[in-house]
Parts: C-alpha cells; sequence; structure tokens
C-alpha cells in the first residue's frame, strides 16, 4: 500500500506499506514524523525509518538548516515509534552520516530520549531482518 | 610526487555483487581524472579517497550505459555537495557523436529534482559544468592538458559503436593508457606504446565461442585475453591491469585463467586480474606500489 507523506516542498512524496503472510513492514520514504506515516505504520513489525538528528543538523552552517523542515527527527521518530507499539525500528537515510560506533550511538540515544522502547537498528548497507508469521527471527547486521 | 591508477569499477553490464561499472581514476597530486563512469561510480570514488568534487575532470569512452550510467550521479553529487556554490564548473569531455548528445541531454529528466531543491540550497537550478567534445581522432591527440599532465585519446574499435575512444595519460612519474572497450587493434597499440601500465579491457573468447551463434557477438568487439598478451608483449608494456572481464571471475582459480591466457599470448610481464579500488602507484616511471584489496 501507498500513503502520502510529508517531504515538502517535494510534492506527491509517498511511503509504503508491505503486507505478507509473515507481517507487515513500513517504509516511510523521506518525510517528517507525521501522522500520514503513523497511518502507514499502524499494527507494523518493522518501520525502516529515515532519520536526523536535528539537534546535530542545528549545530550546522545555517544554509543547512532548511533539513529539518523536511526529514524525521530521531527524537519525534522514538515518540511515534513507541505510541505504536512498533517492535523493530531501522533507521536509514541517516543524517549526518554515522561512520563510527560512537556515531551510531547517537541515533540510537535520541530515538531512546523519545522513550522508544523496542529493537533499534541503525543500519548500514544490506543490513537485514528476517520475519516469520509476524515474530522477527533474524536480524543480519 | 606519484601517480596513482585506481580501477573504480571492474564491472560489465552483467551486474554482481562486488563489482562496480567501468571507471578509472589517475591522480597525479591534486589533479583527479576520471575515465568513464559506470554503476557505483560516486562510492568508489568515496572509497578510494576523491570525490566528485575532487575530479579536475572526466572523461567518457563511449556511450554504453555500463560506462555511464554513474554519470548523473557524479554530476549531481558534485552540484548538491557544493553548498557554499564554491566548487569549479564539473570539467566533463566526451567524444562528439552519441556520446556528447547524451551528455547534453543526461540532465534534461533530473529538472524538477533541481528545481525542488534550488528552492532550498538557493543556487541556480543547474549544475555549473563545462561540455567539451572532440572529434574521435585517427592518431593520439591531446584532449586535455595542466601543467605538466596531459590527456590523449585515440579512437578505438568497438563497432558498431561509433567514435568509441582511449586514453593515454602522461604525468612525470610516467604514462597510462585506459583502453574503454575495444578489440585489440593497432589504434589501441598507438596508446600503449611507451606505456608504464596499461587499463585493458579483457574477454575470455573461449567462454564466449562456447555460447550458442547468436549470443557471441561479443567476440567481435571486445579485447581477447591473448591477443592482449601479444600486443603488450610486443610493446614491452610492464604492466597490464585487467578490467570489464567477460566473464566477470569470482575466485582466484577464475582470475588464474585470464592471467594463463595472456600469458599463451606471450606477455612476461606483471598482471593484475583488477578487483574494484585496485591501484598502482607510478614514481619516476617505475611501479612503486601495488595495492590490491
Amino acid at each position: 500500500l501507498a500513503g502520502p507523506v510529508r517531504h515538502e516542498p517535494v510534492e506527491g512524496a509517498v511511503g509504503y506499506r508491505v503486507e505478507t503472510p509473515d507481517g507487515v513492514v513500513a517504509i516511510s520514504g523521506d518525510t517528517l514524523v507525521c501522522d500520514e506515516v503513523a497511518e502507514l505504520s499502524r499494527g507494523a513489525d518493522v518501520v525502516v525509518y529515515e532519520a536526523t538528528r536535528f539537534e546535530q543538523v542545528l549545530n550546522f552552517p545555517p544554509e543547512l538548516h532548511f533539513i529539518v523542515d523536511y526529514h524525521a527527527d530521531t527524537k519525534l521518530i522514538g515518540e511515534q515509534m513507541e505510541a505504536l507499539g512498533i517492535p523493530t525500528v531501522m533507521l536509514t537515510h541517516l543524517i549526518p552520516p554515522p561512520s563510527t560506533a560512537e556515531e551510531k550511538q547517537g541515533f540510537e540515544d535520541d530515538v531512546r530520549e523519545g522513550r522508544y522502547t523496542g529493537r533499534v537498528i541503525v543500519c548500514d548497507d544490506l543490513d537485514g531482518v528476517t520475519l516469520d508469521g509476524a515474530a522477527l527471527t533474524g536480524v543480519l547486521g | 610526487m606519484t601517480t596513482t591508477v585506481t580501477v573504480t569499477g571492474t564491472g560489465t553490464p552483467m551486474a554482481t555483487a562486488d563489482r562496480a561499472g567501468a571507471g578509472a581514476l589517475v591522480r597525479y597530486g591534486d589533479t583527479h581524472l576520471q575515465f568513464d563512469a559506470g554503476r557505483a561510480t560516486v562510492t568508489r570514488l568515496m572509497a578510494a579517497g576523491s570525490s566528485p568534487a575532487d575530479l579536475t575532470a572526466l572523461f567518457l569512452t563511449h556511450y554504453h550505459s555500463d560506462h555511464l550510467v554513474g554519470l548523473q550521479d557524479v554530476v549531481l553529487t558534485h552540484w548538491t555537495m557544493d553548498v557554499y556554490d564554491e566548487f569549479a564548473p564539473f570539467e566533463l569531455y566526451a567524444p562528439n557523436g552519441h556520446t556528447m548528445e547524451f551528455c547534453e541531454r543526461m540532465l534534461d529528466i533530473w529538472h524538477d529534482d533541481l528545481a525542488v531543491r534550488s528552492l532550498h540550497n538557493l543556487r541556480e537550478p543547474k549544475p555549473k559544468m563545462n561540455l567539451s567534445g572532440f572529434d574521435a581522432p585517427t592518431s593520439p591527440t591531446e584532449v586535455w592538458s595542466n601543467g605538466d599532465v596531459r590527456v590523449l585519446a585515440n579512437a578505438v574499435r568497438h563497432e558498431p559503436i561509433e567514435d568509441a575512444v582511449g586514453y593515454r595519460i602522461e604525468t612525470p612519474d610516467g604514462v597510462v593508457a585506459i583502453s574503454g572497450d575495444t578489440i585489440v587493434c593497432d589504434e589501441m597499440a598507438a596508446l600503449a606504446e611507451g606505456a608504464d601500465v596499461v587499463v585493458y579491457e579483457a574477454l575470455r573468447m573461449d567462454v564466449i565461442a562456447a555460447r550458442p551463434p547468436d549470443k557471441r557477438y561479443i567476440m567481435g568487439y571486445h579485447a581477447d585475453t591473448r591477443l592482449i598478451g601479444k600486443q603488450v608483449a610486443e610493446l614491452d608494456v610492464p604492466m597490464v591491469m585487467l578490467t570489464h572481464m567477460i566473464p566477470a571471475p569470482s575466485t582466484d582459480a577464475e582470475k588464474q585463467l585470464y592471467i594463463d591466457e595472456v600469458r599463451e599470448g606471450g606477455y612476461e610481464g606483471e598482471i593484475i586480474v583488477c578487483d574494484d579500488l585496485d591501484s598502482v602507484v607510478l614514481d619516476n616511471g617505475s611501479v612503486k606500489a601495488v595495492d590490491q584489496r
């Protein structure tokens, strides 16, 4: 399924929800944390969520602050995912891109500050999770 | 100073997990010259310690998609990363004809992306780019130079592709020839004469000859491993880097077959059956180091 998301000024941006016999996966695309993503994610087993550390970006030069206008803040992701009871979140499209374990931990810490208690995967390319009958049976890091 | 040759992509149109699309990077100090831009070229450039912003110029050999499909990525990334509008214009060189026509049109489909990003970055929705076309020459001819580095092009033989070229890069450290896609031909010999390293596309004819007749056409326009060996032996080229290998070798044994066939052609110099990012460092006319991943 597709649903509109909020990536203005980009028009017509969508996220997706993939339903299989094993479970439900939501994919944010690029978006703010918004009710539209909540709609796509409701009851999902895994949400692949784009993530931006707003606090970090606001330390960038002013010319780059526009990024916070249309990407998903890590803390707000945590709040939304906890409210929806999502068990696993895979973070991707990471701004700023983490290159050390410590920088990755920063993403997770932010999501935890949003009070999220599920599993957080700060993804590298080709990270995988496997769903089997709505249970997560494998995480391939 | 030294000159470093890095193969950014060793793949072909037939995708594999570990091989990016065609490309080679030649670095001499701050001069970074990229040749072709196949799939994942930007990612490989970053891994090599270069970047689209660091490229002094990019040169294309011909208009097959496996050599071009990463080009828009290079140009768009150069524009996107130029937050302060301070990069020099992107310098792109291509043989006139279909390759040049591709370059002229390639940003058209990105119009909406450029326009919407311009709302934020407040820059012209048009990457700064200087596009320089040249007629495919019939003998090695200079198409670019700066200080003591120059790039020559020569038509190679990749028919039915028209106006395919190979390149010859001359720095104070030595001479590098890059075949592009071609059969082994006199035009390639002219580019490779006196070279210290030749980056040569390679095809194992035996494998292709075993295919059904209507699937053998690539034999007619790629470089046979044995003929490569014969040619670079005659030219006394000390080192050959094989790339764009058909079929793509995935084991040491399969790589060894490439070496064996080049040796059958009579070649006794050094052969590198390249993986992505394999590099050779030239220092004052001799190979100083080989960095194989």
